[in-house]
């Protein structure tokens, strides 16, 4: 598969800042043609007739899954499972460097 | 200056419900107050592998909302994952509707006798169902993450561009908090954050048909009494940016109640942005004819129903028949006390203006209610015959002091109310005696 459409810098930088990634200059040029390859993977569909096919968002054969409401939390943590995965706990929250 | 342009405005409104369970989880959904992170499960934080289930209450009570808009209940529906990176949104996407809501093409027409003019109408694009995010604190160096508010239920009602001045969207949003308070499926508080406000504002030239090519969406704005001045100033803002030739810059703005300024925050996403896709975690809705008419049906008598029945039925005026259906468990009470003063040939008129003129609470039992506000009646409801009587009697005793009054001593004729008031042993309106001896005089 040939990589003819490479993304453009500022392609690859605007998705980086999607993802909240930082890229370095040799990771840009790599996602660059990477990324292309991936579409032009995705583009072998076309060769597949799909006007008879309905659009479909689910492939599981479900429908109005829910719960009602007020019935019991069997997956609840508590305060101290909640926070125990958290790198810096300040008042029993998760703590960021200040952002704003 | 201002009437060379006018300002196009839409809103966005977002509604926390008031359920027991969270919206995609059955972790308790009412953290107002809570110790942080204690109302949180792995959904909730956005753990790997844990999967939503939606919330049926949810669901109901928000297409209540939507019908109550006036809106079409949609047969299919289903969620999408709006994608965005900030620390309030550990899944790093936001499960809300993108294409399929469960409600649209709605229609709000308020009359308010306050607001000059006729009734207005502003059309409703959609309301959509979506989940809150955590609740960011920002202290010191630090910014704290609480994830007790993370995925309780949130109803976004978007409007069309059918707004032209800050009074209009005041007067509607006033309207929609009222509505949703009869359905009671929240408090619709915007101090305590249940209800928030994102308008979209752009400014055009007066008369040109076509939509400004850009608009600003104005965040942070927690009360009624900041709704109308964030949206003026920044209609001023863009007006002057305007008058020098600049187009506008489309972005998110923040309100700041203490500078009373709106600043930039950033440039906003194209909805393209948020790559939204449907939910492949959650199978998607169908409501069948039934359950939508069940919806309907489910629906109190709204506000404006009511306030024309008041007006028309039970022959109240359009003014207090607006005040008293502003809140529905008013409304009720006074219909309660005009049935049980109705043996009472007690007109409802009249029962309105003890309630909002006389201020007798409706917190008080019934029939206290009752005696009380017969009371007052009793003693409104003057003998005219008696009281012209007593009145000539009064003047026939105190000719000095008809004289005084005579000659311009105002001041007197307080005296000569007393009089009769006494002969009339309290039983009479004090206006009334004050009018009628002027008159005699």
């Amino acid at each position: 598969m040939s990589t003819k459409n490479m993304l453009s810098k500022d392609e690859v930088l605007h998705l980086s800042k999607l993802a909240n990634l930082t890229l370095s200059d040799a990771e840009i040029k790599k996602y660059g043609s990477q990324l292309a390859e991936t579409i032009d993977y995705v583009k072998n569909l076309d060769e597949l007739k799909t006007e008879k096919v309905a659009p479909t968002n689910s492939v599981v054969d479900l429908s109005n899954v829910s719960f009602e409401d007020g019935t019991e939390n069997t997956r609840g943590l508590s305060q101290q499972e909640a926070l125990s995965n958290g790198k810096t706990i300040v008042d029993n929250s998760f703590s960021l460097g200040r952002i704003m | 200056m201002e009437k060379k342009y006018t300002p196009v405005i839409g809103l966005e409104v977002h509604v926390e419900l008031k359920t027991k369970s969270k919206m995609f989880c059955q972790c308790d959904a009412n953290y107002f107050g809570a110790k942080p992170n204690t109302h949180v499960c792995p959904v909730c934080m956005g753990m790997p592998g844990a999967l939503p289930v939606p919330n049926k209450t949810a669901i109901e009570w928000m297409q209540r909302v939507g019908k109550a808009l006036n809106c079409t209940i949609t047969a299919n529906s289903k969620f999408d994952r709006k994608h965005y990176s900030y620390p309030d949104l550990p899944k790093g996407y936001q499960i809300s509707q993108y294409d399929e809501p469960f409600a649209v093409k709605g229609k709000v027409t308020v009359k308010n006798p306050y607001v000059k003019g006729e009734a207005k109408s502003f059309r409703i694009t959609r309301v959509h169902m979506e989940e809150d995010t955590a609740k960011l604190s920002h202290e010191g160096s630090n910014t704290l993450v609480d994830f007790n508010r993370s995925s309780v239920p949130l109803v976004e009602i978007v409007t069309e561009p059918d707004f032209s001045s800050a009074e209009d969207v005041k007067m509607f949003l006033e309207e929609l908090q009222v509505i949703i308070r009869y359905l009671g499926v929240s408090d619709a508080d915007m101090e305590k954050g249940s209800m928030r406000l994102e308008p979209n504002i752009s400014v055009m030239k007066t008369g040109l048909g076509t939509l400004p090519p850009y608009k600003v969406e104005v965040k942070n704005i927690n009360s009624f009494r900041f709704v109308k001045e964030a949206i003026e100033y920044e209609v001023k803002r863009q007006i002057v940016l305007l008058e020098k030739g600049e187009t506008p810059k489309q972005e998110t703005r923040g309100y700041d109640d203490v500078k009373r300024i709106t600043y930039s925050q950033r440039s906003k996403e194209d909805a393209q942005d948020y790559r939204y896709f449907p939910d492949p975690d959650i199978p998607p809705f169908a409501f069948d004819e039934k359950y939508r008419r069940d919806i309907e049906n489910s629906l109190p008598e709204l506000p404006p129903a009511k306030m024309e029945r008041f007006e028309k039925e039970l022959k109240v005026k359009e003014v207090d028949a607006f005040i008293l259906t502003r809140d529905l468990g008013t409304a009720d009470y006074f219909e309660k006390a005009c049935k049980a003063l109705k043996a009472e040939k007690i007109e409802p008129q009249s029962v309105a203006n003890i309630i909002i003129n006389k201020r007798l609470l409706t917190s008080l039992k019934l029939e206290d209610f009752v005696s009380k506000a017969k009371g007052l009646l009793a003693a409104k409801k003057t003998d005219t015959a008696l009281l012209e009587k007593n009145i000539a009697e009064v003047i026939k005793q105190n000719p000095q002091v008809v004289a005084d009054v005579k000659g311009g001593k105002q001041s007197a004729i307080m005296f000569l109310v007393g009089q009769v008031m006494k002969m009339m042993k309290g039983q009479a309106d004090a206006k009334t005696v004050i009018q009628t001896l002027k008159e005699k005089l």
